[in-house]
């Protein structure tokens, strides 16, 4: 008692102020300022968003526009796709489909249409059928060797490499090679021609090349030029010359 | 009247200690409430602005799935896009050899009668013989005139032109006019010296040296200019042409791309994978696959035949 006997209200007063400080500096610094920080955070995220969301007509017409553009691109691969020989993808379909193909597709196909144009093919060689059921990956590259034509001039040459782009397979060439004189131009190159199965364009076929890509990157590029023909390889000839 | 107040002083003091006491401990309570109602209201702003932002996020979440989608749609686009630019390229590329070839032959001279024309991706090989050394000279400068060759190098063979064999003594006898003396390529200019190609042989750029015009429209093919000229007669003249000549022109980089055969699109499995199994053994013990015969005469199978 003697204690509370020498407070005086300065003093009550001073405590009551150290107090009264002392609980705002504490409510501001704990509570308030970390408040208002995180406030100002969510609107800023808020504005963001919002930012984000006013692209919507933009997004909306760029999705249009993309659609439109797959549907141009779809409709021509489609078109491509419907250029080629019909290949099943069950593996003991496509084997049927295969030798089907290999036996009176595309030999008489790129004969009928050399022929058409005026040239006699020589050499003209497809690998061997197979005879077994095997997957069909969705592109077949079937290098075909070399094979030549024999023409009358080197414009007709000329005009013979413009025809190339109307073969009835996606078929390119390699190095062509002119030897002789007109008009017995000795014109000679590597064929190799392409075959898209059905699945070519099937989604799942991403995955498939992509990752036939990667199985091909580390082995052999498969060039369309040159290229060995294949053991047991077939080979289609025609009247004119005997071809090796 | 008088007003005494009898109450000790350290009694009076305690009543006023006391309601001095209460005025601050009713200010804290005071400034507490205060406090407190703002910490709610800042928590209500807090709550709300986390509400809204919520809002927005689901709103923004539709713009990202748009973009998935757009991505999406792209993506197969372009993997459509990519089989029919592979497409196109081919029958670019078969134009691009046509021209190219094309290109090639319209910077050979036209005396020059070709042998064989061997273009690869990265440069053009040209065999053939010419009449005269002169025509080689001129031949040589027209061709390094190709604006798609960084280099051309040229061999000469069988040389049996501009000198005549078998003269003794000073040395070989130039054929024709003398001209002044030069250096053409990589050929010594030493006709009179003796020295150089073939003991003698003189290549002279002088005062009627090539004008480098190229043969524009001239088909260098030997047998297509005797026709023109003439016949089998003059293809049989020009088939003993003296001079051999080679030339191995290196292509400019920009050129060569374009003789590169396009790739399919992401690559592609080798036929072998599939067709090189089960019927290649097959195929060779048989002799050789399938024969498809066209036309009136047999055709032997692979291998097995006369």
């Amino acid at each position: 008692m003697a204690f509370l006997s020498r407070i005086t209200r300065l003093h009550i007063i001073a405590g009551a102020g150290v107090v009264f400080v002392a609980l705002l500096v504490a409510f501001s610094l704990s509570f308030l300022q970390p408040t208002l920080r995180q406030i100002k955070d969510v609107k800023a995220q808020q504005a963001a968003q919002e930012k984000t969301w006013s692209q919507l007509p933009a997004k909306v017409a760029a999705l249009s526009q993309a659609k439109q553009n797959l549907a141009m691109a779809e409709a021509q691969a489609n078109a491509m796709l419907a250029r080629q020989p019909k290949i099943s993808t069950q593996p003991f379909d496509a084997m049927f489909d295969l030798y089907r193909e290999y036996t009176y597709g595309t030999g008489p196909a790129l004969l009928r249409f050399f022929l058409s144009k005026g040239y006699l093919p020589r050499g003209i060689a497809l690998p061997a059928t197979p005879f077994t059921p095997q997957a069909v990956p969705p592109l077949l590259v079937i290098p075909m060797g070399g094979f030549g034509i024999q023409a009358r001039s080197f414009p007709a040459v000329l005009n013979f490499l413009r025809q190339l782009k109307d073969m009835p397979r996606i078929g390119v060439i390699g190095g062509v090679t002119i030897r002789g004189t007109s008009p017995n131009l000795d014109v000679t190159m590597p064929l190799t021609v392409y075959i898209m199965t059905s699945n070519a364009l099937a989604p799942q076929a991403q995955v498939a090349l992509a990752a036939l890509a990667q199985a091909k990157a580390g082995g052999a590029a498969a060039g369309g030029a040159g290229g060995r023909r294949p053991p047991g390889a077939m080979r289609f000839r025609m009247g004119g010359g005997r071809s090796r | 009247m008088i007003k005494i107040n009898l109450l000790p002083a350290h009694i009076l003091e305690r009543q006023r200690l006391r309601s001095v006491i209460i005025i601050a401990a009713a200010v804290i309570i005071l400034e507490v409430a205060v406090l407190g109602v703002a910490m709610t209201r800042v928590k209500g702003q807090l709550t709300d602005a986390n509400t809204e932002l919520a809002y927005w996020k689901t709103q923004a979440g539709k713009v990202a799935q748009f973009d998935s989608v757009i991505q999406s749609t792209n993506g197969q686009a372009g993997f459509y896009g990519r089989w029919v630019a592979w497409d196109t390229l081919i029958g670019r590329y078969h134009e691009a050899w046509a021209e190219n070839l094309q290109e090639f032959a319209r910077w050979i001279y036209a005396r020059v009668q070709v042998d064989s024309l061997l273009p690869t991706p990265q440069q053009v090989q040209i065999q053939g013989r010419t009449d005269t050394l002169s025509s080689f000279r001129k031949a040589y400068l027209n061709i390094i005139r190709c604006p798609r060759y960084a280099n051309v190098a040229f061999n000469i063979t069988g040389v049996t032109g501009g000198y005549v064999q078998g003269q003794t003594g000073a040395g070989p006898a130039p054929r024709g006019p003398r001209p002044a003396a030069g250096t053409l390529g990589g050929l010594g200019g030493a006709a009179r010296t003796g020295g150089g190609l073939g003991g003698g042989l003189r290549i002279g750029l002088g005062s009627r040296a090539s004008t480098g015009r190229a043969a524009s429209g001239a088909m260098a093919f030997g047998g297509q200019r005797a026709q023109a000229a003439g016949g089998p007669q003059q293809l049989a003249a020009l088939n003993r042409l003296p001079v051999g000549v080679t030339f191995n022109c290196l292509l400019k980089p920009q050129y060569t791309i374009r003789l590169i055969p396009p790739q399919p699109p992401v690559g592609g499995a080798p036929v072998t994978a599939v067709a090189g199994r089960g019927g290649g053994a097959a195929a060779r013990a048989r002799g050789g696959g399938l024969q498809i015969r066209m036309g009136g005469r047999s055709s032997a199978p692979r291998g097995g035949g006369p």
